[in-house]
C-alpha cells in the first residue's frame, strides 16, 4: 500500500500531542480502549507495551487499530485526530526514531524514574515497541 | 491486592466521575468490524452513560451496538483517572443512547502514591 500524504496541520498536531487512546479488538472482536502515549516519528505512531498485555495479544490476533489523538489534557473535547491502520509489533531491539536507544522517548511530566523503568523493561524484552502506519487520518474540528 | 486493583476507583467514584465528564470517547465497529473512534456527548444518569450519536455513528450502533465508552483526564501522571465501560448501545426513547454496561474499568492514579510499598 503507497504511504498516505499526512496534510502539514495533521502532522504538526501529531507531533505535538502525546495522548491518546488506541482501540483493539477483543477475542469476540468488539472493541476496547487502551489509554496510551502515542509518539509521532517517521509518519507512524509508536507505542510501547508489555508483551503480555490484553493490547499486545489483541493486536497479534488482529492488527486492525484506529487510534484517537488528544489535544487537551482535561475534558475529551476536539481537535482530535483518528488514525486508522494496522498495528505492527516490532521485533525486540528495535530503536523508536528519533532516541539513541538508551532510553524511550518520553512526553513532558514523566518521570526519569518511569522513563528508565521502561528502558529496562525493554531491554530485558518485557516490554515490546509497536507502531501504526496510517491508511487514513480524521481530523475532529 | 494487585497493583491494579489497588489502583482502581469505587462504584461511587465511578459514578462521581462521569457526572463531571460532558464528552467520552466511544469506540464502535464498522461495517468490515475494524474498529472505530469519535468524541461523543455523554451524561451519566441514575449510573448509566447517555450518548448522543448520529450519522455514521448511529448506523455502527444500529448494525453492532457492542461499544466501549472511556472518560479520562490527565492532569499529569500522578493525576490520570479514567473510566471505561464496555456494553451495548440501546437506543432510548428520548432519542439517546444508553450503553448498558456489561464491564466497568477504571484507574486512579493518585492512589499510586497511596500504596503501601
Amino acid at each position: 500500500m503507497d504511504q498516505l500524504a499526512i496534510a502539514a496541520e495533521v502532522d504538526e498536531f501529531l507531533a505535538t500531542h502525546t495522548r491518546t487512546m488506541l482501540v483493539t479488538l477483543r477475542t469476540d472482536g468488539s472493541p476496547t480502549i487502551h489509554p496510551m502515549v502515542g509518539l509521532w516519528r517517521d509518519d507512524a505512531l509508536w507505542f510501547n507495551a508489555y508483551r503480555k498485555s490484553v493490547k499486545t495479544r489483541n493486536i497479534e490476533r488482529d492488527p486492525r487499530v484506529c487510534c484517537l489523538v488528544l489535544g487537551g489534557d482535561d475534558d475529551l473535547v476536539p481537535p482530535a485526530i483518528v488514525v486508522h491502520g494496522r498495528a505492527e509489533l516490532l521485533p525486540p531491539g528495535t530503536i523508536m526514531p528519533g532516541t539513541d536507544g538508551s532510553a524511550p522517548a518520553a512526553p513532558a511530566g514523566v518521570s526519569g524514574g518511569m522513563v528508565r523503568k521502561v528502558a529496562s523493561r525493554l531491554e530485558t524484552n518485557k516490554r515490546g515497541l509497536f507502531r501504526v502506519v496510517p491508511d487514513r487520518v480524521e481530523l475532529l474540528a | 491486592m494487585s497493583p491494579r486493583e489497588s489502583i482502581r476507583m469505587t462504584s461511587d467514584e465511578v459514578e462521581s466521575f462521569l457526572m463531571t465528564r460532558s464528552h467520552i470517547a466511544l469506540a464502535t465497529l464498522d461495517s468490515t468490524g475494524a474498529p472505530d473512534i469519535a468524541i461523543v456527548p455523554s451524561r451519566c444518569e441514575e449510573g448509566h452513560l447517555v450518548i448522543e450519536v448520529d450519522g455514521r455513528l448511529r448506523d455502527a450502533v444500529d448494525r453492532d451496538p457492542r461499544v466501549c465508552g472511556a472518560a479520562e483526564v490527565c492532569p499529569s501522571y500522578y493525576e490520570l483517572r479514567g473510566v471505561s465501560v464496555h456494553g451495548v448501545a440501546e437506543p432510548d426513547a428520548g432519542g439517546g443512547v444508553t450503553i448498558v454496561a456489561q464491564q466497568v474499568m477504571s484507574f486512579d492514579f493518585s492512589k499510586i502514591q497511596a500504596r503501601p510499598e
